[in-house]
């Protein structure tokens, strides 16, 4: 049954979709991660590395 | 507020580089060894342990799963713990991992010489090998997991994202490529049989570089290279980016390992495009590597330690680019199986994993030991002897391949092949292959000077207790914040979106590969192998002979003309497993049964350079002295029946029987031609499978 189903794709046409799929969701993520209010929660992980305190990193970072 | 005091466990830190400092000597020396016999047939000695058939995988396994390994785990430990506050969740669980991990390096320099190998690319260790990796490997897991559960650090840092898309899915490529029916406790054979092997094969091959050799060093990137600069990664929003484009797109890139294969080509353009596509997060990530240390680069001058990471992200960055090219068809045709991929590779594990390690090594020994290096001069030469060696390993490697690919496509002006001799092609590169051992040699000399400079740093040195540090509890508060934001908080989602964004690529490509039969036409005159051509074809294995010749002809007018008809996916559906092979130091021989009598087989393998002059070819000797074993053939022929090849019952019940009347009609033949007396020795076996090979399409 399942192997019908999956018989019947067409995958000569998968690597263009997937192409496309995957540069829509890249611009995406690209988009969202370069946004402006997502500044400051950046800043606090990059240097994380650094922080050899156990500084509080749980204060409220950008917009839901 | 609570502030708690603890330790971190330095000392299974200190395990790990030592290991990767000794097994790294290690893995070279086999590296520079079996260089040298390339250059210098006669330094295989003439001792069957020591070929160059079964040297090589014991370099590529100790360089790759051994100084690799062992590093990714030392910088891992070390990192971890500092990014997530805490200690190892179990200091028990460490120590059987790094012990259980050295006993299995140490299985595999045994095994491997002793020619006990499954054939496949980086994962030739045999099936009880593999179950103790796999109870490791979880051992690991379960560390640490747990140590992520008790962290103080609320947010992961990047870098434990990329440990963790590592470790889950190093566990899932492990797994499904070395499913394996076994015969015995030596041999198994692979579940996946031809093209399916294949793909299954490369898509862990590709990916084992991709999860064991780039995104556990991104981890380490992106921990030591701020640590190294003094300042933070240049951009973090990039390195996320990074991460999830760069584990989602890698897993895809596998079948650009079988262009112009039996592969579909549906497959083919999936990998190449995915490949192309690769070169994005790939350059996102060493921009963001080199660019941390912006304002910084002034520091070069003096420090040993950013010179090792800056060009082990340069070199990074090259590979990342070249792979992608060498994924174009067009490009590929030429350089496919030639030493053009051995300087892509040594590019990769010499310049960014080998660099990368060095200069995580230089850093970590100070601060492990609580003493100044020795000699910053002496880390400074092996700098640049380090990377003189790369320089010339890689040109030398970069003419032989273009000219092997050239020469191998070469027409003259009447249409025939210019070099229809695949010697010549080889003659013409051998003084390459000396300048390539000389380049290994200086690579190798500059990882002896670090040697000296650590065992100089440390001599004498009181080992200092483990580090103490403070840090306020875990605090279970809700979180405010954007989605990626809380993401690095939830260690569980983040691993669960890791791993469907690491599936998807396999399952697109591989469940369309194994349901559909269309993409294996079937052809009825291919037969299951003999019992003695099956016992003949664990002989090629066990010697390791596709680590040198290829058993694919690409439908290329260059191959077709010399090698005979081009590989069609359906004469290899009872290859379990598939020997298509990724490199040819000699020719293909798919086409290569009934081209020749087995006389001439027999004097080949027992002295190449009496049929083939200026052939690098070792001497099997031992295969017209070792007799033959039939003892198992009944238990091979029946686990192949159990993995679906059409034997009847009469051939598994009879197999030694059947085995020994075709011995003995070979036998008779060579006795017929002046050598008596091999009906029981493997070369008969051999020459079975070799005179088997590529000869069912034409029945």
């Amino acid at each position: 049954m399942l192997k019908n189903i999956i018989s019947q794709g067409n995958y000569a046409i998968w690597p263009q979709i997937s192409l496309v799929l995957f540069l829509l969701c890249f611009t995406g993520v690209l988009i969202w991660v370069y946004r402006r209010n997502a500044g400051k929660h950046y800043d606090d992980m990059a240097n994380i590395v650094f922080d050899e305190s156990g500084r509080n990193t749980e204060e409220p970072h950008g917009g839901r | 507020m609570t502030v708690e005091r603890f330790r971190y466990d330095d000392d299974i830190v200190r395990k790990f580089v030592w290991a990767t400092v000794i097994w790294g000597l290690v893995g070279m020396l086999v590296g520079v060894l079996i260089a040298f016999q390339l250059a210098f047939w006669k330094a295989n000695l003439g001792i069957p342990y020591l070929t160059f058939g079964r040297l090589r995988p014991l370099h590529t396994n100790a360089v790759i799963f051994a100084f690799a390994g062992n590093s990714f785990f030392a910088g891992m430990y070390y990192a971890s713990q500092r990014l997530l506050k805490t200690r190892m969740f179990s200091d028990k669980l460490s120590r059987i991992h790094f012990w259980g991990w050295q006993l299995i390096i140490v299985a595999a320099a045994i095994t491997l010489p002793l020619g006990i190998t499954t054939s496949k690319e980086y994962a030739e260790l045999e099936w009880p090998i593999d179950l103790a990796i796999t109870a490791v490997w979880v051992v690991m897991a379960i560390n640490y997991f747990g140590t992520i559960f008790k962290r103080r650090e609320r947010h992961l840092y990047v870098a434990i994202w990329f440990f963790i898309a590592s470790i889950v899915t190093v566990a899932v490529l492990h797994i499904f490529n070395s499913l394996e029916l076994p015969v015995s406790m030596t041999k198994s054979y692979s579940v996946y049989a031809g093209v399916q092997d294949a793909l299954v094969q490369w898509w862990y091959g590709h990916n084992a570089v991709a999860f064991f050799l780039t995104t556990p060093f991104l981890g380490l990137m992106y921990y030591f290279m701020p640590k190294a600069a003094e300042g933070p990664i240049y951009s973090y929003r990039l390195s996320i980016i990074h991460f999830w484009s760069l584990i989602f797109l890698y897993i895809w890139a596998g079948p650009h390992h079988l262009l112009f294969t039996s592969l579909p080509d549906w497959a083919q353009t999936m990998g190449m495009l995915f490949s192309l596509m690769l070169i994005a997060p790939s350059w996102g990530g060493m921009i963001n590597g080199l660019l941390t240390l912006r304002g910084a680069w002034h520091k070069l001058r003096e420090d040993p330690i950013l010179k090792f990471m800056v060009v082990a992200i340069t070199f990074y960055g090259m590979s990342t680019f070249e792979g992608p090219m060498l994924s174009i068809k067009s490009l590929n045709k030429l350089s496919h199986y030639t030493d053009w991929t051995i300087s892509h590779v040594h590019g990769g594990a010499l310049g960014w994993n080998g660099f990368l390690t060095y200069g995580m090594i230089y850093w970590l020994i100070p601060r492990l030991y609580g003493r100044e290096l020795y000699s910053k001069k002496l880390a400074t030469a092996h700098f640049w002897m380090g990377l003189l060696g790369i320089l010339i390993y890689m040109l030398s490697m970069y003419i032989a391949g273009v000219t092997q690919g050239l020469m191998w496509l070469d027409f003259d002006n009447e249409g025939y092949l210019k070099y229809p001799n695949f010697v010549e092609t080889v003659i013409a590169i051998v003084p390459l292959y000396w300048i390539r051992m000389f380049g290994g040699m200086l690579y190798l000399g500059g990882a002896l000077v670090m040697l000296y400079n650590v065992v100089k740093t440390i001599s004498g040195v009181t080992v200092p207790e483990d580090t103490e540090a403070e840090a306020t509890p875990y605090e279970r508060k809700p979180l405010v914040g954007s989605f990626h934001y809380r993401l690095e908080a939830k260690p569980v989602l983040l691993t669960v979106l890791a791993t469907i964004a690491i599936l998807i690529g396999g399952v697109a490509e591989t469940i369309p590969m194994m349901a559909i039969e269309s993409n294996v036409p079937s052809i009825s005159s291919v037969k299951p192998y003999t019992p003695l051509e099956l016992v003949g074809r664990d002989i090629y294995i066990r010697e390791g002979c596709n680590n040198c010749h290829s058993q694919m002809i690409r439908p290329l007018r260059a191959e077709v003309e010399r090698y005979g008809e081009y590989s069609k996916s359906g004469e290899f559906v009872y290859d379990h497993p598939h020997l298509w092979g990724s490199k040819r130091t000699g020719p293909d021989l798919h086409r290569v049964g009934g081209k020749y009598p087995n006389l001439w087989h027999l004097r080949h393998m027992e002295d190449p350079r009496a049929i083939v002059a200026d052939s690098i070819m070792p001497a099997y000797q031992w295969l017209l002295e070792n007799k033959m074993n039939l003892g198992d053939v009944k238990a091979k022929v029946n686990a192949m029946k159990h993995l679906g090849v059409p034997y009847d019952r009469d051939t598994v019940e009879n197999a030694k029987k059947i085995a020994e009347a075709q011995a003995a009609e070979i036998g008779a033949d060579l006795a017929a031609s002046g050598v008596e007396g091999m009906d029981d020795k493997e070369i008969t076996a051999l020459i079975a499978y070799l005179q088997r090979l590529g000869t069912d399409i034409k029945k």
